[in-house]
């Protein structure tokens, strides 16, 4: 792999952690509406707000991928036949809404149309990113794996980030409703991590290193995640906060090692 | 000396940007690289505006300040409207030089670039007189404020260049 494609490697991780804290924190204001809105509407304003910075950092990243970023505006000109014109074009108008949803959430109105028409965008953003390696002639990339690995990547991240900010908020140990969400979100994180992993297992060679240690840390940073969470479920408290943090940096350690090893599996079939 | 204060017009600064081009046009002439990418460098000024945005919203969040908080809400304004006068005036630039390549004999561009081209054109009017709208940031009953018809047509401009660009 050459070193410039840490910009590739940076900006699909940050693109997809931004969209996965979206969807996490639209799908936590409309499942637990009914219930508690105000509260979920307050917890999760911050992982909202994060999600812009984030995709501008993503997106000014990937121009020092490109070989001519003066023309980078011509990376769109290909949309019917390019998914990397698709990417494009859909983190950007996902970086649009977002600036609408945040703008109409400022004044009081909690739309979820809006917030889902939002990570529709940002959906549409990570599958397109997905295909444009799968539709390589790379035996590595050209698997379903890619995709399951993006979009798990995707959740995890968003899924962590997410509560990581939720952390800051002074009510969220206060609510049961708020303990039991976190406890059910680590639960659907630990099943994508486990899925991510045995796709990963089924797809590579893992006899060497790095392909095990990506393994280590995707299982330790879960387990810790959910011995947090359920740790939160049963009482509030700090209790045992360093094991969130240990559990975001083996995960986020981890998704960039994944990362990692997916660019230097690519290998074309004529060798 | 010329001042922009002079313009209190939409359509004073309208010509005045329209003036600016015909003039930058025909100084860079002589340079076709220039000419040819100024629609490029237009969608740059896009982007920053973009940028911009997700700035001042996280500086109108995270400053407490009232009058801190009013002074950089004023920066920002400054900033995009500057922006937003840049873009206009390359996009006046580079809608004139394809206007004289249209009259060439010999040329291959698509005409479907010319009609996407014109229609953005509309929204690009549009965005234009509603950000110089002195109502788009009101916020009081009687006062209905254009920001979101500002921000549906600067949507409609996004969509028609990308397909624009995609017509090259």
């Amino acid at each position: 792999m050459v070193s410039g494609e840490w910009s590739l490697i940076i900006f699909s991780i940050l693109t997809q952690c931004a969209v996965g804290i979206w969807v996490v924190a639209i799908g936590l204001r409309t499942f637990t509406k009914g219930t508690e809105p105000n509260i979920a509407a307050e917890l999760t304003w911050r992982p909202l707000l994060v999600v812009g910075p984030l995709m501008c950092i993503a997106l000014v990243i990937s121009i020092f991928h490109l070989g001519s970023p003066i023309q980078a505006y011509a990376s769109v000109a290909n949309l019917l036949t390019s998914w990397l014109s698709r990417e494009i074009v859909f983190s950007g108008l996902f970086l649009f809404f977002w600036v609408i949803s945040i703008l109409v959430y400022r004044r009081g109105t909690s739309s979820v149309i809006l917030g889902w028409v939002t990570s529709f965008l940002g959906l549409i953003a990570v599958f397109s990113m997905a295909s444009i390696y799968y539709t390589t002639p790379i035996p590595a990339w050209a698997s379903p794996n890619t995709y399951i690995s993006f979009f798990a990547t995707m959740i995890i991240l968003g899924s962590l980030a997410s509560t990581m900010f939720m952390e800051t908020s002074k009510d969220f140990t206060a609510h049961q409703g708020a303990r039991t969400t976190l406890w059910k979100l680590s639960l659907f994180t630990m099943g994508v991590l486990l899925i991510q992993g045995a796709f990963f297992i089924v797809n590579s060679e893992v006899h060497s290193f790095l392909p095990v240690l990506y393994c280590i840390l995707l299982f330790l940073g879960g387990i810790n995640f959910l011995v947090y969470s359920f740790q939160r479920y049963n009482k509030s408290g700090n209790g045992l906060r360093p094991v969130f943090y240990l559990s975001l940096v083996l995960l986020f350690s981890a998704q960039v090692l994944g990362r990692y090893l997916f660019y230097s599996s690519a290998v074309p079939i004529m060798g | 000396m010329l001042s922009l204060n002079h313009f209190t017009k939409t359509y004073q600064k309208i010509l005045f940007a329209l003036f600016l081009s015909v003039v930058f046009l025909l100084i860079t002439a002589v340079s076709r690289n220039t000419v040819k990418q100024a629609g490029g460098i237009a969608c740059f000024f896009i982007a920053g505006i973009l940028i911009l945005a997700v700035l001042k919203v996280l500086f109108l969040e995270f400053v407490r300040n009232q009058k801190l908080s009013q002074k950089g809400k004023k920066v920002f304004e400054l900033l995009h409207m500057g922006f937003g006068w840049m873009t206009f005036i390359f996009v006046i630039y580079h809608s004139l030089y394809f206007l004289s390549l249209a009259f060439w004999p010999e040329n291959n561009i698509s005409p479907n670039y010319y009609v996407t081209g014109v229609l953005a054109l509309i929204p690009m009017s549009l965005v234009i007189t509603s950000g110089l709208d002195k109502n788009i940031m009101a916020k009081s009953k009687e006062v209905k404020s254009v920001y979101f018809n500002h921000l549906i047509v600067t949507m409609l401009l996004a969509v028609l260049i990308i397909i624009h660009i995609n017509f090259q």
